[in-house]
């Protein structure tokens, strides 16, 4: 009993602080991709549910209204050509000296951590499409989380509503910057050192910032769902509901940020130092600490 | 053969996917089937078997390796100790057992983990105990059948 004891001990230690052990996890993945993927039956049971047991009226009324809303984003889109070149020629003016340029792969959600206490998913991409860890991982709505290891075909991903999870944020409305962590429950997340003179309103709009380097900057988090203002504490506390649904969604995407040169722009003389931001922004957050882990 | 198919069923189990909050609820199946095989068929499995069960469910599920190894085992020994005693027990007083081990089970994990990660303290941690207890009979009675059918 104390040499099983023991034994087990040593194999804890050897995996918690060395990488000797990663071997066994990468020769088992496959064992367990059966116990992956009944893990994710309910959610595939819930979109079966919803594709085939629909009637015709119910069908023909959602595609209607999907068509309508393709015209609307269409029209929207030739907008927004104007407006991304526009803006390039704008950026090409202050000096920018790089555009950033999201690309996005398709993933399925294959496994889901059975741990309450781990927001992991596991999804079907990984270092044989180019994963890498720290890409950022969306779905139809917002950020969902970030990939923290990588498999031959799989990799998972940590949920932005884990508990370990934070990352930097602005607000729409006024550019304040904050960090949201995770609170371990998939409807919340909590807004961390938002001092009581900070304007912020229930509502509000909460985009990924781009600080700290890991995070494309842009993609919804949450909007701001609970302000509770104590006297006696120093902080006020701030739910977010995020935006994108954590627990539900199947089909996500992984965003790979490349970076182009703004080259073929014309390039002007350098312009005097660019007025400071006029966003009040009572905590000033340096982005080496914006901690993302 | 019923052991192992048992077993297969409570690894699957022990990922039962259950909605939100009610994932704090779902019992640890491999500890209660292999519990359940200790007391039932001392002379096919021991201690041994439960620390490679428990070895197996963390390799599957991508723990740090050893974690359930360990909380599995040492709950098997203290369970093994009172052997005798727990097998003369009526269905409620099993259940009761159930609970405790269980709560035993989760401390040590949750113990273990506290190494690598941050886990709260608080009463979730204890909820599979409860939900143990109640599933105790569901549990014991189709082991039992499992075991009938094969022999």
């Amino acid at each position: 009993m104390l040499i099983l004891a023991l034994a087990a001990l040593t194999l804890i230690a050897l995996d918690s602080f060395t990488p000797w052990l990663h071997p066994a996890h990468v020769w088992l993945e496959p064992l367990a991709q059966p116990f992956r993927w009944a893990s994710t039956l309910p959610l595939r049971w819930r979109e079966w549910n919803d594709q085939s047991l629909e009637s015709r009226a119910v069908i023909i009324a959602n595609n209607n209204k999907l068509k309508t809303e393709i015209l609307v984003y269409k029209a929207q889109l030739q907008r927004m050509a104007e407006l991304s070149a526009e803006n390039l020629q704008l950026k090409s003016l202050l000096n920018g000296a790089e555009l950033i340029k999201n690309n996005v792969i398709v993933a399925d959600l294959v496994g889901i951590s059975s741990d309450p206490f781990r927001h992991i998913i596991t999804i079907n991409r990984g270092t044989s499409d180019n994963i890498s860890e720290g890409l950022a991982v969306i779905d139809g709505e917002g950020l969902m989380g970030q990939v923290v290891e990588v498999f031959e075909n799989h990799s998972r991903v940590l949920l932005i509503t884990d508990s370990s999870h934070a990352l930097p944020v602005y607000n729409l409305r006024n550019n304040v910057r904050g960090i949201i962590e995770g609170s371990g429950d998939f409807q919340r997340l909590r807004l961390r050192h938002v001092s009581p003179t900070q304007d912020i309103q229930v509502g509000d709009t909460l985009l990924s910032s781009g600080l700290g380097q890991r995070f494309p900057s842009g993609y919804p988090v949450g909007t701001v769902s609970m302000i509770d203002r104590d006297p006696g504490q120093a902080f006020i506390e701030v739910s977010i509901t995020p935006a994108a649904k954590v627990d539900r969604s199947l089909h996500l995407l992984v965003v790979f940020s490349s970076v182009e040169a703004l080259d073929n722009y014309p390039q002007t003389a350098p312009a005097p130092a660019p007025a400071p931001a006029p966003a009040p922004a009572p905590e000033k957050l340096d982005p080496n600490h914006a901690s993302e882990q | 053969m019923a052991l192992c198919l048992s077993l297969i069923a409570g690894l699957f189990l022990y990922s039962l996917p259950l909605q939100g909050d009610l994932a704090f609820w779902r019992p640890p199946f491999v500890l209660l089937i292999s519990a359940y095989w200790l007391l039932a068929q001392p002379q096919h499995v021991g201690i041994t078997f439960v620390w490679f069960s428990g070895l197996l469910l963390d390799l599957l599920y991508g723990n740090v390796i050893g974690q359930n190894a360990l909380a599995m085992s040492v709950t098997a020994y203290l369970l093994k100790t009172q052997e005798n005693r727990a097998r003369h027990l009526s269905l409620p007083f099993q259940c009761l057992a159930a609970m405790l081990i269980v709560m035993l089970y989760q401390t040590i994990w949750m113990s273990t983990r506290l190494v690598s990660e941050d886990i709260v303290f608080s009463w979730p941690i204890f909820y599979p105990a409860l939900s143990s207890a109640l599933l105790w009979p569901l549990v014991a009675g189709s082991l039992y059948h499992l075991q009938r059918i094969f022999r």
